[in-house]
């Protein structure tokens, strides 16, 4: 995969209730069907962070995470800021 | 977020972008032991403006487990998110797209893309293409590169607010390899000029900021240290001793010696 070098993430945890899969971070990731970024957000215990979400390829601005919902098979990719020079 | 620095007018500042800074040094955020001692290091060097990667969220990760940005957090310090890692221009501004979303629509980026994972050094025409790109973007973009004159120049004249030519290959510590290089590039800007990696000691980064850069940007220096904190420091004043210098004007070289003692009134 292109893009922003990885670090492997650990399985997160699945939310109960899954239906359709996605890929998190390059990882396969089961989620409740039709759920929202800020959702997802939650479910990855990460709500109040820093974070940037690319859904698809395509930046999805923070305001927009609640009314955004993901479909089967949807790529998220999600950053923060880590040490660097 | 790009935080407008003084509140008061500085002495001689550094100026990028149309912001004062006070401190010439910036400073990398990788390779600490932790974020603590991250916080301690860059505290200790008196850095106004700090470098982050932009990476994926560890899905791992407790809650509550503590953030870079809380510990370094923008109202106190300039973030200068970085494409480090980033080896095509597609990358890299992918990289600052995003960064740009997770700092609340900031501009300022430093701009790297690498050509060769032995020598870290930088893909210059993909750089270019990078570059162009942000600008056009809106971003305002610190570039590294090589100590190419024409390349320094070239940058500049694209649009990019500060250009930063390697002393010697990241994390190398081997300080300033081509110190005419550095001084013609110098010599031929009007954006500041800031030299980005290979400073090993203080000493390197006095030489630098005697050549007449505008700043010096280290990481690996005071990270690798035995004592960071210390090193940290030593930076600091190594970049303002350097300045002084540079401002003095030194004197002249002389292939033998004048002294210093009148002559005139000695007893013997």
């Amino acid at each position: 995969m292109s893009g922003i070098p990885v670090r492997q993430a650990e399985n997160p945890s699945t939310p109960t209730g899954t239906a359709m899969q996605i890929v998190v971070n390059g990882e396969n990731t089961a989620v409740a069907e039709a759920i929202s970024l800020s959702d997802l957000v939650d479910s990855l215990l990460l709500a109040g962070q820093r974070l940037a979400i690319e859904l698809n390829g395509a930046i999805v601005p923070r305001s927009l995470w609640p009314e955004v919902r993901l479909s089967e098979g949807d790529r998220a990719e999600i950053v923060r800021a880590i040490g660097g020079g | 977020m790009t935080k407008p620095e003084p509140t008061q007018p500085l002495q001689d500042a550094l100026r990028i972008a149309g912001r004062s800074y006070a401190s010439r040094l910036l400073v990398g955020t990788g390779k600490y032991r932790d974020l603590e001692q991250t916080r301690l290091a860059v505290e200790a060097s008196g850095a106004r403006i700090v470098t982050v990667a932009i990476r994926r969220t560890n899905l791992g990760q407790k809650p509550g487990e503590p953030n870079l940005l809380e510990v370094l957090p923008p109202d106190r310090y300039t973030i200068l998110p970085n494409t480090a890692g980033c080896y095509t221009a597609e990358d890299a501004l992918r990289t600052c797209r995003l960064a740009r979303e997770l700092l609340d629509d900031h501009r300022l980026v430093k701009l790297e893309v690498l050509g060769d994972a032995k020598t870290l050094f930088p893909d210059v025409s993909a750089t270019l293409v990078a570059a162009e790109q942000l600008v056009k973007e809106g971003f305002e973009v610190m570039v590294y590169t090589s100590d190419d004159p024409i390349i320094a120049k070239r940058l500049e004249q694209m649009g990019c607010v500060a250009v930063m030519p390697l002393a010697a290959p990241i994390g190398s510590g081997l300080g300033v390899q081509n110190r005419y290089n550095i001084l013609s590039i110098i010599e031929n800007a009007t954006v500041p000029i800031i030299v980005d990696a290979g400073v090993g000691t203080a000493s390197d980064a006095a030489i630098a900021m005697e050549l007449g850069c505008d700043g010096v940007l280290m990481n690996t220096a005071i990270a690798e240290a035995k004592d960071p904190l210390l090193m940290a420091a030593a930076m600091q004043h190594a970049v303002i001793a350097g300045r002084q210098a540079f401002r003095a004007g030194r004197m002249p070289r002389r292939r033998y010696a004048s002294a210093s003692s009148p002559l005139d009134g000695t007893v013997v």
